[in-house]
């Protein structure tokens, strides 16, 4: 085996073993969410250290590989999507952590609220579940297929939104903005998974392709 | 749309029996540098060779094909190939400067066309060898022994004394295999320098080189060129599996 190719398969290993922890991560927010618990979202806080800590891990061990062993073509363009992954993950994993400690501060939340973030949550966690097979499996056709679920998520943002406006409740009103925005965590994680896609398609041939 | 220097067409060589280069088809760009990589015993040195003629004096070499210089057959019975050689210069992979001076060295072809006037061949020596990047270097001790300088100040004289007669392309074969990287770099940064004057094709064993300095890219395999493709992209995306293989250590 080509010395680069060990140092690949090291760099693989360390980000399925991140994006694993970071589906975790999301897991837990749909369990906060279906039956709040201060315990598991401060474990979804705390997490967070040990994302951060492997991100790093992997830009190191690209940039050692960078440095020593020069690669070009399609390892040079494997080392580039690991790193520019490994960022999305970390900013997924971010959004987790957002919204564990937004359920910390806030009251218990109206049901069909909590309802809603989490059918978004599982969605989005199919989702980036999907992602990451494809990038185990260097699956172009299903990375360019991927982005439309993001739609889903999209359409059940909007929905909520109609029903809160629909059935105005004053105490909601002043939730709404905090509401809105850890709401927003979902939604923007899933537009980090669309850019997964985007770098799994530069990976494996080369090409840019913008799923906005 | 960038100008054509060399244009060669389904070229093939033999040497004896065995060919050594298979239908290659290649247009050179003029004032840019063609690196030419590939496995040892691939033809890339051959090739090279047959841009000023120097195969001729292979015993049992035949060429089949066309070799055009700026639209002229350079395998034409018409050509003389003395002014092929002087159109088409050519710097080795060990650096070879003539056992004398510094300045003998460059002056020896100018002399050789019949320029004997002293102030003009100082002006040759001193343009060649600024050209070289090496006269400040050399500049107080042009008379002294070509053979007592380093490896890369000689390398980047044999550059001065193929400058020195004005020619349009340097032939260079792995000129800096033998060099240090503190000469390595200043030979690639040479390069860059020369290539707004001529055109440089250049035959390389170290793809990092290839991908460092050259603007275009072919890869030789067994006598054919598998891809002959822009450097970046051959670097980053080449179209032939082949090619990726080579590039990244997975060949054969």
């Amino acid at each position: 085996m080509v010395k680069i190719e060990k140092e690949l398969e090291v760099n693989e290993d360390s980000v399925k073993r991140m994006a694993e922890s970071v589906v975790q991560m999301h897991e837990k927010v749909v369990c906060v969410l279906e039956k709040p618990s201060r315990e598991i979202a401060l474990d979804i806080v705390q997490g967070d250290d040990f994302i951060n800590h492997l991100e790093e891990e992997i830009n190191d061990q690209s940039v050692r590989s960078l440095a020593l062993l020069s690669p070009v073509a399609s390892d040079l363009r494997k080392v580039v999507a690991d790193i520019k992954i490994a960022s999305e993950l970390e900013r997924i994993a971010d959004y987790a952590k957002n919204i564990a400690a937004f359920l910390i501060k806030s009251e218990v939340l109206e049901e069909n609220v909590m309802a809603y973030a989490a059918a978004m949550e599982k969605r989005f966690i199919e989702m980036l579940k999907e992602t990451l097979k494809a990038y185990e499996q260097r699956d172009v056709k299903a990375a360019f297929q991927l982005p439309k679920k993001d739609e889903g998520i999209n359409q059940l943002y909007e929905e909520l939104k109609q029903n809160l406006l629909r059935h105005p409740n004053e105490t909601l009103v002043v939730e709404l903005f905090e509401i809105s925005a850890m709401l927003r965590n979902i939604e923007r994680a899933g537009d980090h998974t669309k850019n997964i896609c985007e770098h799994i398609i530069y990976m494996v041939k080369g090409q840019h392709y913008d799923f906005g | 749309m960038d100008e054509q220097i060399f244009q060669v067409e389904k070229l093939n060589l033999y040497y004896g029996k065995k060919q050594a280069l298979i239908n290659v088809d290649l247009t050179i760009r003029k004032n840019h540098i063609t690196a030419l990589i590939g496995p040892s015993g691939c033809g890339k040195s051959t090739f090279l060779r047959c841009l000023n003629r120097m195969n001729d004096v292979i015993e049992g070499c035949r060429i089949e094909g066309s070799i055009a210089l700026d639209g002229v057959d350079i395998y034409d019975a018409s050509m003389n190939v003395v002014d092929l050689r002087t159109k088409v210069g050519m710097v080795f992979q060990k650096p070879n400067p003539f056992p004398m001076s510094i300045y003998d060295n460059i002056a020896y072809g100018p002399r050789c066309q019949g320029i004997k006037k002293r102030k003009i061949l100082d002006n040759i020596v001193a343009q060649s060898l600024k050209k070289a990047a090496l006269w400040e270097e050399v500049k107080d001790r042009l008379q002294d022994s070509a053979l007592g300088m380093s490896g890369g100040q000689q390398q980047r004289l044999c550059i001065a004394r193929a400058i020195a007669m004005e020619p349009e392309v340097i032939l260079m074969d792995e000129p800096t295999s033998a060099l240090d990287p503190i000469a390595t770099s200043k030979i690639e940064d040479l390069m860059e320098e020369l290539k707004k004057d001529y055109t440089i094709v250049i035959v390389t064993h170290s793809m990092q080189q290839a991908s460092r300095i050259s603007d275009e890219t072919a890869f030789f395999l067994l006598g054919e060129v598998v891809e002959y493709n822009q450097t970046s992209k051959l670097f980053q995306q080449p179209d032939d599996k082949r090619t990726e293989d080579y590039i990244t250590g997975r060949f054969g």
